[in-house]
């Protein structure tokens, strides 16, 4: 468990990633194409990448880890898909 | 000291993600967000998951050893799919913006 003084730390690392989740949310809901709504997709994994590794810190639970690296390959996997759901689609 | 180090790289995790974020929010163009949401969650990545390999390098070792691991699976993924999307998307017909000064891809024949 980390310490009180660089509490600060962890707790503006959780107002960062909020705000951060509001400006996702905002590309997600008015991307002018799919393929920004997928980058933002892709960001929104990353960040929850990032908080489920912070939170194996703040819990000092190792089982996280796992948790990270599924959903590290998922979210590559979703990427790939989506790039070839966007390149087969016809152009208009 | 380690603690500190630890902490100050959660919290640069945290101005990596919100920077992307921001950048998503405000370039123009397809490409432009697409660089700047891959580059800044790349070093996202680097610093929360080097943070937890510090973290438990004492206690648990083999942890630490696989957050290196998925860290270098991660590393290894994130511009594949960004190459990806960004070609997706120029095959798909999505026009880079005006002030965009070099499209050296629109010369190749492709497709």
């Amino acid at each position: 468990m980390l310490d009180l003084i660089q509490g600060f730390f962890v707790d503006s690392f959780f107002v960062f990633i909020i705000l951060a989740l509001f400006l996702i949310i905002n590309r997600l809901r008015l991307g002018p194409t799919l393929a920004d709504r997928v980058v933002a997709l892709d960001l929104f994994s990353t960040l929850i990448l990032s908080a489920i590794v912070v939170a194996s810190l703040y819990l000092s639970d190792s089982l996280y880890s796992d948790a990270a690296l599924i959903l590290g390959i998922v979210s590559f996997m979703g990427t790939v898909v989506f790039a070839r759901f966007i390149e087969d689609q016809e152009n208009d | 000291m380690i603690d500190f180090l630890i902490s100050f790289l959660i919290f640069l995790s945290g101005l990596f993600i919100l920077l992307a974020a921001l950048g998503l929010k405000r370039f123009p163009d397809l490409y432009c967000r697409l660089h700047a949401s891959s580059m800044a969650s790349s070093g996202a990545k680097i610093c929360s998951m080097g943070a937890a390999c510090l973290y438990f390098w004492n206690s648990h070792f083999g942890v630490s050893i696989k957050f290196i691991c998925s860290l270098i699976f991660i590393l290894t993924t994130a511009p594949l799919a960004a190459h990806l999307i960004a070609r997706a998307g120029y095959k798909r017909g999505i026009k880079p913006c005006d002030l965009t000064a070099h499209d050296d891809y629109s010369k190749v024949t492709t497709v």
